[in-house]
């Protein structure tokens, strides 16, 4: 190759006042040599140097930060602020009891997809159900999780970050055993009914976090819900349940029992939210 | 440390930015950043836009500088990359442009636009169309003289530029059939002048 | 609002930490038993052993507690008021004495992370800042390594450097030398310096070789009670004619070890001939809980 960009050229070209043809050869040439990229390079103006300088300052920086996962990019294109984006992805970075919740639920809805053959099955589904949300709670947001001495003395809303990276774990595991539903359809109100006591299981042990650690209240929960489940076995057994059909009868009265209750539970944990909020901002204990 | 990224090739700085040397991706910019925001100026008037792009271009080599392949220069492998981020932030502010000379041009043209679009219209220009442009034996000035400048920047943009036709319609703001008619008669002319 | 402007006006002339009868109790245990302190700019050590109240005092200082009774007044303001709170917190920094990482996070990530929760929300000053205070903490060539990957030394400075994000007036340190090496030691105690010049730093210690190196004043802390407020000089005379050496230890001295030439250095009440030294901070600390001892039983 013995044509070169001369002097003049490169200054034309970085300047912008060299003709079509002329700019065609300079381009062809500088994509195979170096000599003459430097040249080119050389007569850029103090305004082009001071724009690199800036574009470099900025590429610097966008590799220094962290880089948003897909959630954290998904919240900023529905419009959400950087802090609350950053705090629902970093449940999923710093928790890995969001995972096994999870991974939880999906064996729910797979269980649940052979209940049609098990009444035994389907009640056993309705007792598991409604835990993989309250597990998932305690996966999300510990007052033994190690960052949280710093986080404390940080101005920004101890019970907002708490009910965002509880939302951001109880929400996928909710969804996740949503996909029993279509399985479950037969069955009446067994495919929905988990739900609302699940949501009241949540709430109640954000609501006596303001007292305790939030896993002591989960596992509280779980002691409740169990004695729960042992009374209504007792009460199973007592009216003697043996098909499908009885199961659902059973639970059909025994049912709306309970989603009165959970809804209870929901206004009540949320008043005591409410009324204690400064427990969480400014902890006891 | 300063003066081994000085000495290293473009391949082997390429090779250190997989490993996540920032120095290297830095000596990278000091190379090649240069000519192409000159170039990228070239194809944008927006200084903005082509900041952005060449920003948008560094930070794609900084996390896929593995897919380079070691095949040509790693020049061009960046032109690349900067051309099309380019076009993808000006498809952003613009819509697909509509053709309206298409009302002007010859019932020949029209045809061809029909079945240029039947067409896969993402096609990349031939290793046949860089020699007859003359890039490879160098009369590149003396093949685009004879051309139109319609048919000259639409040469430019699929034979230098590397575009695929429908990128080069997106970054000329006109329609991929119409680039394949104006690269077919260049393409005419180019072998007309040769003979 | 009006008591949180005058508040902040005042901060500037009152000193940074005010406590009246600062009690904490845990279930009938009490931690802090009616502490009074004032405390202003420059370094303070917390000296005592375990179980003394140094790390329920600090969290109660860094608003990561509330006390039990008594009255707590940091940069002038109350940290029970609601509103009063979240500006304390803007310009606090806090050191818990455990080391919270997220191991997965890289150091920039993590201090970045938490410059979000400290209010920083435009995203090109948080970051400069970040890189800032990464700086102060010489971490900046590690900015983009996992924490999982850092050595303990490194850990804990990054937990420095989240503290000094957006320049804090009040700086609260919970054992922040612990596991570190003597060099990063000496390196912890430069970077301290550094950021007492106008500012108020609290911290909590085992070594008194910090204290001795860094406190302007050291106060001692034993079953949440103060046995011991004033200049690390004072501290160590009261081991001043207490300190000797000789050939063989001394069975009366409350404590003696073998120093490096085969010698023995005790502190006690010296024979009436013995070599005396010039004590140290650590006789001095000997002695006061000797003192406590003899007092207590």
């Amino acid at each position: 190759m013995t044509w070169h960009v001369d002097d003049a050229a490169a200054r034309r070209y970085s300047a912008g006042t060299l003709d079509d043809i002329g700019c065609a050869s300079v381009e062809a040439h500088l994509e195979r040599c170096d000599r003459c990229r430097a040249l080119v390079a050389g007569a850029a103006t103090d305004v082009d140097l001071a724009l690199l300088a800036s574009v470099w300052a900025d590429i610097d920086d966008e590799l220094d930060g962290p880089r948003p996962g897909w959630i954290e990019s998904m919240l900023h294109r529905i419009g959400v602020d950087e802090a609350t984006a950053r705090i629902v992805a970093a449940t999923r970075r710093a928790r890995w009891g969001y995972l096994v919740a999870v991974a939880a639920s999906v064996a729910l809805a797979v269980l649940a997809w052979h209940a049609d053959d098990e009444p035994g099955l389907l009640v056993i589904f309705m007792i598991v159900a409604p835990i993989g949300p309250l597990i998932a709670t305690a996966g999300s947001f510990s007052w033994a999780d190690p960052v949280i001495g710093i986080i404390r003395a940080t101005p920004y809303s101890a019970l907002r970050i708490l009910l965002l990276r509880t939302a951001a774990a109880v929400v996928p595991a909710v969804a996740l055993t949503l996909l029993a539903v279509p399985w479950l359809l037969d069955d009446g109100w067994v495919a929905i009914g988990w739900l609302l006591p699940s949501l009241a299981l949540v709430s109640c042990a954000l609501a006596l976090s303001s007292w305790i650690p939030l896993e002591r209240a989960v596992v509280a929960l779980l002691v409740v819900w169990v004695i729960g489940v042992v009374i209504a076995q007792q009460r199973i057994d007592a009216a003697d349940v043996r098909t499908v059909a009885d199961v659902a009868d059973f639970t059909e009265s025994a049912g709306t029992v309970l989603q009165v209750v959970s809804l209870v539970a929901i206004a009540v944990a949320a008043a005591i939210i409410v009324v204690r909020r400064t427990a969480y901002e400014y902890r006891e204990v | 440390m300063g003066s081994r990224v000085d000495a290293c090739s473009d391949a082997e700085l390429i090779a250190l930015v997989v490993d996540e040397h920032r120095d290297a991706l830095a000596e990278l910019y000091r190379r090649h950043a240069g000519w192409l925001l000159a170039r990228l100026r070239h194809r944008c008037s927006d200084d903005g836009l082509v900041a952005e792009a060449l920003q948008d271009t560094f930070t794609a080599v900084w996390r896929g500088a593995g897919s380079y392949r070691g095949s040509g220069e790693v020049a061009g492998w960046m032109w690349g990359i900067a051309i099309r981020r380019l076009i993808g932030l000006l498809r952003k502010r613009r819509p697909t442009p509509v053709d309206t000379t298409a009302m002007t041009v010859s019932r020949t043209d029209h045809v061809a636009d029909d079945v240029a679009d039947d067409v896969a219209d993402d096609v990349m220009v031939s290793a046949e169309d860089a020699v007859l442009v003359g890039t490879e034996h160098g009369d590149l000035a003396g093949a685009l003289r004879s051309l139109s400048p319609e048919l000259r920047s639409v040469v430019q943009a699929t034979v230098l530029d590397g575009l695929t036709t429908r990128e080069a319609g997106q970054l000329l703001g006109i329609p991929a059939g119409t680039v394949k008619t104006r690269m077919m008669r260049a393409r005419a002319e180019l072998r007309g002048a040769l003979a | 609002m009006n008591g949180v402007m005058n508040g902040v006006m005042n901060g500037v002339t009152e000193h940074s930490i005010s406590t009246r009868s600062l009690t904490k109790t845990y279930r009938g245990a009490p931690a802090l038993a009616g502490v009074d302190l004032d405390i202003g700019v420059g370094i303070t050590g917390l000296l005592g052993p375990n179980g003394a109240g140094k790390t329920t005092f600090l969290r109660i200082v860094a608003t990561a507690l509330a006390p039990s009774s008594g009255s707590v007044r940091l940069m002038g303001l109350d940290p029970g008021s609601a509103d009063a709170r979240p500006e304390i917190r803007r310009r606090l920094g806090y050191v818990p004495q455990e080391l919270g990482l997220y191991d997965n996070f890289t150091a920039f990530d993590f201090v970045d992370y938490v410059a979000i929760l400290k209010e920083h929300t435009d995203r090109r000053a948080r970051h400069d800042e970040v890189r800032r205070v990464l700086g102060e903490v010489d971490l900046g060539d590690v900015r983009r390594k996992k924490i999982r990957r850092l050595s303990g030394g490194m850990k804990r400075r990054v937990t420095l450097a989240q503290a000094l994000l957006g320049d804090p007036r009040l700086l609260v340190l919970d054992e922040p030398t612990v596991g570190l090496d003597p060099e990063q030691r000496l390196r912890f105690r430069q970077v301290i310096s550094r950021q007492a010049e106008d500012r108020c730093v609290v911290l909590s210690t085992h070594m008194t070789e910090d204290v001795e190196a860094l406190c302007d004043r050291v106060i001692v802390l034993e079953q949440g009670a103060i046995t011991f407020d004033g200049a690390p000089v004072a501290l160590a005379g009261l081991a001043a004619g207490r300190v000797w050496i000789d050939d063989r230890p001394d069975p009366t001295a409350i404590v003696s070890w073998r120093t490096g030439d085969g010698r023995h250095r005790m502190v006690g009440d010296p024979p009436a001939d013995a070599e005396l030294l010039s004590p140290t901070v650590q006789d001095g600390y000997l002695v006061l809980s000797g003192l406590h001892d003899e007092v207590a039983a």
